[in-house]
Parts: structure tokens; sequence; C-alpha cells
């Protein structure tokens, strides 16, 4: 995975060389294929959870049950088997890579421009055998552990797996977990809260600015558990967070769906930056194999002026079907939601965000940035939701699309609607293709044409960009390069 | 004709007029000058009524009627003028039928009948003439497309049109090259009569070379901390407010 | 409750069995494929903002033909035809001689001689238009020949009256030849009762011609009215439309438009008013199926007390569609706290070469604009009223014809006459 080169830094400083400290031969448990009651038992039990976090696990399946799977009119989702699905770690199978001379070529090369060191690779690669302590390689884990936790530690903030904060402070947990994506929410959420194996768990306490970025890189227990991953992330009154997830490498999966849950809690005064560069594997040229990436994020702005940042740059995956939301219920709240998706191939991405404005003074920013090419199909769908007790709103909209190709889709499906009159909405749509006077200009001036796309291209998506937090923001434009390749034409 | 008592005004929670007093006679011409912030626009604000500003103490009569109890269109049928800082555009609506609609109103507040059409045609051709204005501006939508200095010239017309017994005229020089400025001040001097009253607020004294002020007023913090003629305008030009006031 | 429906409506059918003979077998099939569908409720996608209720509590009997004189609508018409509870009244109609070339008929009559012509009716889609194509009964069907052009609008008036809880269901049709050119003027006004007026009209514009399309949607107080427009576009032809809908308790109007031939220009633009308690759903469809076609929306609502709106715009362009210019605009103003704006100007691009864009907002009178009217003496009711004229006639603005100007200006200075100067 791409570090952090501060972080590297902080390490070196800290540690020295790296310990290439050494990860367990996990007995390869697993439970058998599909869901059932047992199965659920048996996950709970392995992480050996209180009762009551396995009578609510109980509970949603029991609701799960008896939904029936969504229907998206613009996304092409092929019926997905929930009893051909293994919910708790797959078995290791035969025929992984036996080193990188037997990965694609191609996936090397985009390493090697993504400046991954080969030990990275093969992890990510999915080479049989290698040691996750790869990853521990660059960060040893047990001195990360010390390094990182220490400093948090110091300025109180919590930060860890959601199975250790369940033991470690379960009244914290409890009382937000499913406060802000209920149960009953959606198909996949519930699915999620009987199944969640992994995610992080965050508490930034009364004031204080957390020192430091926090990553999933970072967490500990770094189990390859995109599956059903659930983070709760809850911001104190005062405090302050940025949080990465995700990582610019394009990731192997075994498991082909992914339905995440997130929770952000925000409290008087308090904010936090959610960042996220998604780049699951997409399928290859023919749309085969490609991950499902179905996830509900929520923020609840419940505090006065609170504020939750939602930013992404969504490259990969075969299906994205994600609305990153603000429930601006805190008055004077504001929600702010900036998105780069990039659609290849046969990738289908149907994003947006909703703002739903409930308190007073409540304002919302949207920036949507979709480029799409090859024979993708991308949709913005977003909800603007002022009610009639929101005065003084003000929100602003912009999504544009840029069509690479033209065999591709982009789709805008705004919704906007408005239950007071003191409210100022205003909503901007635009889509269109690189203008031919651009381009000559950059190929008039030397660059090539790939070049030149690629740096069009940033400039439509700068204004997103710049929301990232700076090393993610330089391995963002290097992978909105990397995503358009062999679009142009 | 117009005494302010006292006046505190806040906008929002802070305060901004912390017992202002003043008082303006017929035929008089008074300037108010002070640094930014000092509350000169809130005092303009204030007269007119505008619902952002609260009067928290003191008051405002005007000949003799108590100006606080009255809504803005109503002060304005007292006969207040305000002319504004920065005009707004108003696309849709054209000079024309603005003007007419709005002198119309004032009528019908004192109890007098409409203008007649023709006769209102004409006293708007009349006095944009007497202010330079191309007759054609009328038709256009209000203030939309004008520069700066049209817009103002734009106020200077509605004042000559509407003929208030107060012009209260806020900023009124800010923006204007020294041709504009002189229409204005034509402007404005044609409307000194000894049944008027003319109050400018202004940054600069330039316009007070042009519109020979009878008193002048510093206002600082809230409150007119020093008053004079136009001497003391030329002063305070000289050495600023912090050493004059 | 659909069953119900269903069977009710199927006596009605029967009875209309051998009246209009060349549509017995429509009626049929359309019949039974409401049996399987119904009237859409509110989870269906473009019906979030429009709940038909009432229609699918209730059966609706269809009217009876009724006389009535209507309250006129001042101009110089070529020709006024007025419909009441949706048979022709000949003594209050007439055409005159700029109208001579134009081929008039009424569906009954033209069923008769035209029996093939059936199969031009359409009779795929929701509940509303299976209903209609069940249950017609008389509409006018137009023909404007090639070369023909008409220079005076002809007016066709509906008027409802006596039709409480009761039904009507038009099917109209429109055809312009070569290079012809026609102005239609479509009036909708009726008493208090609680009628359903289900009007289908459907638009074929030849190659070079031009239509301009005025529709005043001022049904009575409690009326439903659902109008679907179908409009098909051949090359270099032009379809300008203007909708004013300010009357009625739920109005759906919607506009299907296909762009069929390269150079088709076509601008629909809309002014809704909501009075207190009403709906206004106004969908348009716009289709770019081939290259270099354009499109231009407009629509602006003003919102009183308890009114609501919803504009559902969407435009497709389809693979084919290069160098397409769409464009939509959509802004809506509250005038007060209890109104509801909604809109969604939707994108469906599959062609790059294209420049499409939207732009919605949702506000308030601009509160500097206000205090400068209340500056100026005038009162703010007043204010008010010149403020929202001004946000109106920007869209009135676009109409090349003075007599339209001039005939939606009026209905205009009515609804604020009564909903913002107090002079009801």
């Amino acid at each position: 995975m791409v570090g952090t080169t501060e972080a590297k830094r902080q390490i070196d400083e800290v540690t020295g060389d790296y310990k290439y400290g050494f990860s367990s031969d996990i007995e390869s448990e697993f439970a058998p294929k599909g869901l059932s009651e047992e199965v659920i038992r048996f996950i709970s039990a392995k992480k050996n959870e209180p009762e009551w976090l396995l009578a609510w696990r109980l509970k949603a399946y029991a609701m799960w049950q008896k939904l029936t799977c969504p229907d998206w009119a613009k996304l092409n989702v092929p019926a997905i088997d929930y009893n051909d699905i293994y919910y708790y770690a797959a078995p290791k199978s035969g025929d992984k890579p036996k080193s990188l001379d037997e990965v694609d070529p191609e996936i090397l090369r985009i390493y090697a421009k993504l400046g991954i060191p080969l030990a990275e690779q093969e992890v990510l690669a999915g080479v049989e055998g290698a040691r996750k302590i790869a990853v521990d390689a660059v960060f040893d884990s047990v001195s990360v552990a010390t390094t990182f936790r220490a400093e948090l530690k110091k300025a109180g903030v919590i930060f860890m797996s959601i199975s250790e904060a369940v033991h470690e402070y379960p009244d914290l947990v409890k009382k937000y977990l499913g406060t802000v994506v209920p149960m009953r929410d959606n198909f996949f959420a519930t699915l999620n809260c009987a199944v969640f194996t992994d995610g992080t768990f965050v508490y930034i306490p009364k004031g204080v600015r957390c020192p430091m970025e926090l990553s999933t890189y970072f967490r500990i227990n770094a189990e390859n558990t995109g599956q059903f991953e659930r983070t709760l992330i809850v911001c104190d009154e005062g405090g302050y967070v940025s949080y990465l997830e995700g990582c610019t490498a394009p990731q192997r999966d075994e498991n082909q769906l992914h339905a995440a849950v997130v929770e952000i809690i925000a409290l008087d005064d308090a904010e936090v930056k959610y960042s996220t560069v998604q780049n699951w594997y997409p399928g290859d040229k023919d749309g085969k194999g490609g991950i499902f990436n179905f996830v509900t994020k929520r923020a609840h702005c419940k505090g006065v002026n609170s504020k939750v940042s939602w930013t992404q740059v969504e490259t990969g995956s075969a299906i994205t079907w994600k609305y990153p939301s603000c429930v601006l219920s805190g008055d004077n709240s504001v929600g702010e939601f900036y998105s780069v998706a990039v659609t290849n191939n046969h990738q289908q991405a149907d994003t947006g965000t909703k703002m739903i404005h409930m308190g007073k003074n409540t304002s919302s920013t949207i920036i949507s940035k979709g480029i799409s090419t090859g024979l993708s199909q991308q949709t913005y769908r977003g909800l603007v939701k002022v009610l009639g007790s929101a005065d003084n709103v003000r929100n602003f909209t912009q999504c544009d699309s840029l069509l690479l190709s033209d065999t591709c889709g982009a789709h805008t499906v705004p919704y906007i609607e408005v239950k007071n009159p003191t409210a100022q909405v205003e909503h901007e749509a635009t889509t269109s293709k690189i203008s031919e006077d651009q381009l000559f200009y950059c190929l008039a001036r030397g660059l090539n044409e790939e070049d030149a796309v690629a740096m069009i291209v940033n400039g439509f998506c700068k204004e997103v960009m710049q929301q990232l937090p700076m090393e993610f923001a330089v391995e963002a434009q290097k992978l909105l390069g990397i995503s358009l390749e062999g679009s142009v034409g | 004709m117009l005494k302010i008592k006292n006046l505190h005004a806040t906008v929002g929670t802070t305060e901004i007029l912390k017992g202002l007093s003043l008082e303006i006679n017929a035929g008089e011409v008074h300037a108010i000058m002070g640094p930014n912030g000092a509350g000169k626009s809130t005092l303009a604000s204030t007269i007119m009524g505008r619902s952002d500003y609260t009067v928290t103490k003191g008051s405002i009569t005007f000949e003799g009627k108590n100006l606080l109890e009255l809504d803005t269109h109503e002060r304005v049928g007292e006969g207040i003028f305000l002319g504004f800082q920065y005009p707004v555009e108003i696309p849709g609506v054209s000079n024309l039928n603005f003007l007419r609609t709005a002198l119309n109103s004032t009528r019908r507040y004192r109890g007098e009948t409409d203008m007649s059409a023709a006769d209102f045609m004409k006293l708007v051709r009349a006095k944009a003439a007497e202010l330079k204005m191309d007759p054609e501006m009328l038709k256009r939508f209000v203030n939309v497309g004008f520069s700066g200095g049209e817009k103002k010239r734009n106020e200077t017309v509605q004042m000559a049109v509407l003929d208030p017994k107060l012009a209260v005229l806020d900023e009124t020089d800010s923006g204007l090259d020294i041709d504009a400025l002189r229409i204005v001040a034509d402007g404005i001097n044609r409307q000194r009569r000894d049944d008027t009253a003319i109050l400018m607020i202004t940054h600069y004294q330039r316009l007070l070379d042009y519109v020979k002020p009878d008193f002048v007023h510093i206002l600082v913090d809230g409150r007119i901390v020093k008053s004079g003629t136009k001497e003391l305008a030329i002063e305070l030009e000289e050495k600023g407010y912090a050493d004059v006031a | 409750m659909t069953d119900q429906l269903s069977s009710a409506y199927a006596e009605q059918v029967d009875t209309l069995l051998g009246v209009i003979p060349a549509l017995d077998a429509g009626r049929k099939q359309a019949l039974d494929a409401f049996k399987k569908i119904g009237i859409p409720g509110k989870k269906a996608e473009n019906w979030r903002y429009a709940d038909l209720a009432n229609l699918r509590a209730a059966v609706y009997p269809i009217a009876t033909y009724s006389k009535h004189t209507a309250s006129a609508l001042e101009g110089d018409f070529a020709g006024k035809f007025v419909y009441v509870n949706g048979g022709l009244d000949e003594e209050q109609s007439f055409s005159s001689g700029c109208m001579s070339d134009v081929r008039v008929s009424h569906l009954s009559n033209f069923m008769v001689s035209n029996k093939n012509r059936a199969s031009d009716l359409l009779s795929d889609g929701d509940g509303i238009l299976l209903l209609n194509t069940a249950l017609m009964r008389e509409g006018f069907v137009f023909h404007v020949p090639a070369g023909v052009k008409v220079e005076k609008p002809i007016l066709i008036h509906h008027v409802v009256g006596d039709a409480d809880k009761a039904a009507l269901h038009l099917r109209h049709t429109i055809e312009l030849g070569e290079g012809a050119e026609a102005t239609i003027i479509e009036y909708f006004s009726g008493d208090d009762g609680a009628y359903w007026l289900n009007n289908i009209l459907q638009i074929r514009i030849s190659e070079n011609a031009k239509l301009n399309h005025l529709r005043l949607l001022m049904d009575g107080d409690n009326a439903t009215h659902t109008g679907k427009c179908f409009i098909d576009l051949d090359a270099h032809s032009r379809y300008s439309s203007f909708t004013v809908s300010a009357g009625g308790k739920m109005v759906r109007s919607e506009s299907h438009v296909r762009l069929l031939g390269e150079q088709a220009n076509v601008k629909l633009d809309c002014i809704a008013l909501a009075a207190p308690d009403q709906i206004h759903d106004i969908l348009t469809h716009v289709d770019h199926a081939v290259p270099n076609s354009i499109s231009n929306q407009m629509f602006r609502a003003v919102l009183a007390k308890k009114g609501k709106t919803a504009f559902q715009g969407k435009v497709i362009v389809r693979k084919d569609a290069q160098h397409t210019l769409a464009d939509q605009t959509c802004n809506s103003i509250l005038l007060d706290r209890t109104a509801e704006a909604n809109a969604k100007p939707e994108l469906e691009i599959w062609a790059d070469d294209v420049k499409c864009s939207h732009g919605a907002t949702v506000g308030q009178l601009d509160d500097k604009a206000l205090f400068y009217l209340m500056a100026r003496g005038i009162a703010p009711d007043a204010a008010r009223a010149m403020l929202v004229e001004a946000f109106v006639t920007q869209v009135i603005e676009r109409l090349e014809s003075d007599t339209l100007k001039m005939l939606v200006t009026a209905k205009l200075n009515q609804w604020l006459d009564t909903y913002l100067r107090g002079n009801r």
C-alpha cells in the first residue's frame, strides 16, 4: 500500500530502520459458505463479542431476511447469490501467483508508476505466501502500534479496530453504533449489521484536535477485510479529526461483494474530514471480475456549528453504489461533498450525496466531477432537501461530467426539495467533452495526447483534489492519469 | 424637520449607534463624515427603517411624527428619500414602471390621485434631461448593466421625480469620476430649497466642494463627536479623523 | 382497488363500444393493460410529487355533454373551437378565412373515414394514458397541409361545467405538413366541481414546419388535470411551447418531445403559479435521437401559501446525437413558509460531442430588491408583486408573438391581483 511519506519520515525518526516483524500463520479457520444464524454466531464467537452485540447482529439478520435486494434504474447488477459468499475469512485458494513474475505485467507497471516498493507489490498482487508482514515490513506492527498509539493516547484520542473497541469501550460503541445508519436503513446496511467483520472506531474527546491524520492503513489487525467493514467515528465537542480511507494501488480481493457502513457523529463545534481514495479492482477490459462496492456512508452533524466534509476519489470497482450523506440537524452546521469519479471499460458508478437540512442556518456544498470513458456508465444522484424547520439554508451544487469516449454514458439525477422559503439553493450541471481547442493548445506545447488529457482532466477536478490531504492528493492525481489510460480517442 | 435623540441601534447583537443625536431643519444641508465602521450606513438604514437594524433606545421624529412607528414605504410617503450607496439591480422591472409605481404609491399615501400617464412622462423626461440622462435608459431595467456613475445618476433622477422633503444620501459620491460627480452634485443642488433638507453621508470631502453644506458632523464609533461648518471638513481632510475627532 | 376501478371502467368501455368502431379494438386492449397496472402510485418513479389518490379511490363516470357559455379569451383568432365537457359547441365556435386551408375534423368523424389512422393513436403508457385510450370520446384533429402558414392563432377552449366527480377523456392530434406554420392556443377553464380532465395531444411536425403552442391551464379550483403532449419533430422543424399552469387543484402536465431529424429545435417554457393548496407537477422528456438538434427549457414557479410545484425535466441524448445543444433552467420562488418547491432536472447523456447543461435555483424574493422598492415608497405587497412580475416576465419575454405575450401577461396579472395584491 502507498504509505504517507510524512508518516514514514516520522517513523524513521522514531524507530530507525524498519524492523521486519513477523505475522502469524493465521489458522485458516473459516465459516462455511452462505449466511445463516450459525454463521453469525460463529463470527461473533470468533471475535469473542459480548451478548448485546450478538443479539444486535441476529436482529439485523432476521430483518434482512425479509428484505429484497434493491433494483436501480441505471445499474446493471447481476444477481448476487448471498449463499455463495464466505462471510468470514475465505480459505486460501490454490491459484495465487507464486511470485511477481507470474503477476500480470500490466499491474506491475501500475505499481511501478505509483512508486510502490516490490515487497508491497507482492501483497497487493496477492502473491502466495507474501507475508502481510510486507505491510508490517514498512510499518512494523508492534512499533507502529507503540509509536502512534502513544501519541494518540497522550491526546486522548481513541483509534482502534471496532472489534477491540467493543471490548475496551463498550459503552461508547453501544451509545453510537447504528444511530446514524439505522439497522433498517437499506438492504446492504442491514446485511452489514449482521455480518460485519471489522472496521475502525475513532473517538475524539472534547476540545481535542487529533495530532495526526488517521488512516485505515495504520489500523492494527489489518486483515484483508474490505468485505463488510463497519466504521464509527465520534467527534466530541470542539474536536477535529481528518480520516483517510483506502489507497491508490489497485487491490484485488477474494470477495466480490463489499458492503461497508460508515457512521460519523459530530457534536457541537466539532469537525470531521473524511477522505477516501477507492481503487478496488475494476474488472478486466471485458468487464469480468471486479468488485461490487455498495457502501452506506452517513454523517450526523448533530451539534451546533458542527461540520463534516466528505471527499472521495473513486476510480475502482466494477460497480459502485454510494451516497455519502450529511444530516444537518445542528444549527449552523455545514456539510460538504467533493467527489471525483472515474469510470473506464465496463465500470458502472451510481454515486452522489444527500444533504438533509433540518437545523437553522445550515449550509452545504456539493462539487461532483465525473469522468467517463470506454464503455462505462456514470450517474450522479443527489438530494438536497430542506425541511420546513430549516431557516436560512444555503446550498450550492455543481456537477460536471466529462465524456472521453463516444461509447460511455454520463447521467445526472438531482433531486431538489425545498419546504422553506428562506432557503437559497443553487444547482448547476454541465456535460461535455474535452474541448478541441484546449487539447490542441497542449499538443502545440509539446505534450503528448495522453499527458494532455491527464492535465486537462486534473484541471477539471482541481476543486475536488484540493480538498484531499496532501499526500493523498499527489497519489490521486497519478491515479487519475492511470485510470484514463487508453481512453483517448 | 428631523430630530434624532440619543439613538441606539444594533445589527444582530452588535450595537453600532451608541447615542446619536442630530437636528436638521428645513432649508439646511448637512454632511456627516466618519471613518469606516463608524455607523454611517447604519444611520441611513435606521432612518429608513430597514428590518435588519433594531433601534434599542432613543427616538427619531420627522415633522413631529414618530418615524419609528412607520414602515419603510410610509416614511417615504412622509417625504424621506434614501440615495443608496450600492443601488441594486432589478431585472425585469423597467425604470419607467418603477418610478411611476413609486410616485403613485407616495401620492396615494398622501390621499392624492395618481398622476396621469402623460403628465408623468413629461415630468420624468424633463428631470432626466436636466440631469443629462439619456431617455433610452428609462426604458431599461432598473440599474441592470448600468455603470457605477450611471446608477448614481439614476438615483438622482429618482430623487428629482419624487421630490422629497428630506433627502438622505448614503455615500452618493463613492466610485464616481469627476464628470459623474458634477452631474450628481448638480442634482443634489437642484433639490436645495427653503422647504427641503439634505443629509449627505460621505467619506470624502470632495463632494462638499460641489454641494456646500451648512453643517458638518463627525461620526465616530456610533456617535456624533464634533459638529461644525464646512471648515471642519477641510480640517478633517488635512489631519484625519484621529486628530480632529 | 384497481380491480374495482377496472371493472367499473370496463363497464364504461362497454358503453363506448360501437360509438367510434375504429377504436374498439384499441379500447379493449388498453383496458386489459390498465387492469394490470392501474393508476400510478407515489412509489412510481416520476410520481413522487403528485399523488393521484383521488383517482385511485373512486371511479369517475364520463361527464355528460352540456351547455355552457365560457368566459371568452380576448383576441384576434383565425378560428375558435369551444368544447364544453368534451363536446364541440358549434355556436360558440367559428373558423375564419385564414384557416380555410386547414383541415379541421373531430375524432369521431375522422375515425369514420380514416380507420387506418386509429393505429397512430398512442396506446402504450401509464395508467392515465391507458384509460384515455380506453375511454376517449372526442377531440380535435387538425391537419395543416404542406406550405400553409396560418398567421393568426387558433384557439381551442376546453370548458368544463357540472361535471363534479366526473371525467373527460380527450384525445387530439395536430399534424403540420412540410413547411407549414401555425399557432395553437389551448385554454382550459372550468367551474369549481371536482372533475378530472384527462387530455392527450399528439403532434407531428414535418420538415421545416413550425408550431407555436400556448397552453393556459386554468382549470377550476377543485379539478384534477392530467395532460400529456407527445411531439415528434422532423428535420429543421421548430416547436415552441409555453405553458401557464395556474388553475386546478392538482395539475400533472407532461411534454414528451422526440427530435427525430437534424436541426430540429424545441423550446419548452413554463410558468407555474401555485396558489393555496395547489399542486403543479410539470414533467418534460426531451429525446435527442439524431445529431445537431437543440433543446431549450425554462421553467419558473411562484409559490404562494401551501402551494407545491415540481419540475421534472429529463433530457436524453442518444449515442449518435452528436453536437446536441441542450439547456434547462429551473427557478422557483417561495413566497410563504408553507410552500414547497421541487426540482429534478435530469440528464442522460450517451454521446460525447455535446453541450448539455442545466441550472436550478430555489429561493425567495431578493431582500435587497424588496427594500429598494419599499425605500421608494412602494408598499410591501405591491413591491412583492412587482418582483414576482419581473421574475415571471423574463420567461414571457421569450414568446415571439405579441398577441401571446399579452394573453399571458393578462393571466399573470389576474393571478397577482388575487394572490399578491389582495384584490380578490
